[in-house]
């Protein structure tokens, strides 16, 4: 072992790690089980849960790809709160017991990982592409879309989403209204809608101005809250209000 | 109707509803605090004074306005609490209909109530 690993060890705090253990498979009751890590400066939360499923127990389920805050997959409730795995660093917590749950308003499957499917419909309902009314342009562009600041600017924050689901499982409207569209794919519906190469805002008023979509939305601010990108869902949305108000497609904010 | 005719109509009933609101609360609130026009509330909340407003024609359509005006807000906020935690099912569709029937008797019955007093004093 070298000088500078020992180093680490003698500087480690023992944090313990409350986890949620559950399998809809099974379907047994869930459980908290805990695990004591040993936590240096600079671990993230993932750091610990590949330690626990290193060293402790294999068994433990969650999802991971990017390990940069990018790929959105380890979303999580981090004492209480919804967050990035890998962008949460364990010390800033100030906690000795670090509870770690799935993300709540979606089915658990096993564990920390959550059934995504329906976030996901929601998201495609809203159509989150460039719409082209013109079908053959949609399939082959004859060029590229010029667009200035400005109109990049109008939408630019709400392409920042990775699809994490946190603003989804902090809404409490999605709570309490399982039909209701969300914080993330309503954003998306006006990241879309705001963008000058689109032309599908009105195709989307009709899957937006419904009684779960846009008008259910109280305006917590907890997606915003909640965002590990800086998007702020909150926003869209009241934006997304005003363009179906008046009928017309966002403008370029000012 | 579009959700988001309904939602505008929600939002134009509670800027209406300050209106009338203030209205109501400093037309009598002034007669509680003194204020001119210098009648003591007992005074303008007495039969003489009541039949004489029933008589305006002013008064009655404003009670029917605010009447609609209140009932309509108060309906959507319930309507709105109904199909968020019922999520668009048979029973919270049934639920809105009901408060829909309960809100359009209570304003048939409202407005029953100010007309035929409004009758009454002009007749009488």
């Amino acid at each position: 072992m070298s000088s500078q690993t020992q180093t680490l060890e003698e500087k480690a705090q023992t944090i313990v790690f409350k986890i949620f253990r559950y399998d809809a498979s099974k379907g047994k009751s869930p459980t908290f089980r805990s695990y004591k890590v040993p936590v240096v400066r600079g671990m993230t939360v993932l750091d610990a849960l590949l330690y626990i499923r290193q060293n402790l127990d294999p068994t433990i389920s969650f999802r991971v790809s990017c390990r940069m805050g990018i790929c959105g997959s380890c979303g999580m409730l981090i004492n209480m709160v919804p967050r990035l795995a890998c962008q949460t660093q364990i010390l800033p917590l100030k906690a000795k017991v670090i509870e770690l749950a799935p993300l709540p308003n979606f089915p658990v499957i096993k564990d920390l990982v959550v059934d995504m499917d329906g976030f996901f419909e929601k998201h495609k309902e809203v159509k989150p592409y460039l719409y082209r009314i013109d079908r053959a342009e949609q399939e082959n562009p004859k060029g590229e879309y010029l667009q200035t600041p400005q109109e990049l600017e109008a939408y630019l924050q709400f392409a920042y989403c990775i699809k994490c689901g946190l603003c989804y499982s902090a809404c409490p409207t999605t709570a309490t209204d399982k039909k209701f569209l969300g914080p993330q794919a309503l954003s998306q519906s006006y990241r879309y809608s705001a963008d000058s190469r689109d032309q599908g805002f009105k195709l989307r008023v009709p899957v937006v101005d419904d009684p779960h979509g846009l008008w259910r939305c109280h305006f917590a601010g907890a997606c915003s809250y909640v965002c590990p990108k800086g998007v702020d869902p909150a926003l869209a949305i009241q934006l997304m209000k005003k363009a179906v108000i008046t009928g017309k497609k966002p403008l370029p904010l000012r | 109707m579009r959700e988001s005719t309904l939602w505008l109509a929600f939002m134009i009933s509670a800027i209406l509803l300050i209106g009338f609101g203030a209205y109501h609360i400093l037309y009598f609130g002034s007669a509680m605090l003194s204020i001119p026009p210098g009648q003591t509330y007992h005074e303008k909340i007495s039969y003489e004074l009541v039949h004489e407003r029933a008589k305006s024609l002013f008064f009655t359509v404003m009670y029917v306005v605010f009447l609609a005006v209140a009932l309509y807000h108060a309906t959507y906020g319930i309507r709105s609490s109904i199909l968020e935690f019922t999520s668009g099912s048979r029973k919270g569709k049934v639920a809105v209909l009901v408060l829909a029937a309960i809100a359009i008797l209570a304003f048939i019955y409202g407005c029953y109530a100010v007309i035929v007093t409004h009758l009454m004093a002009v007749g009488g």
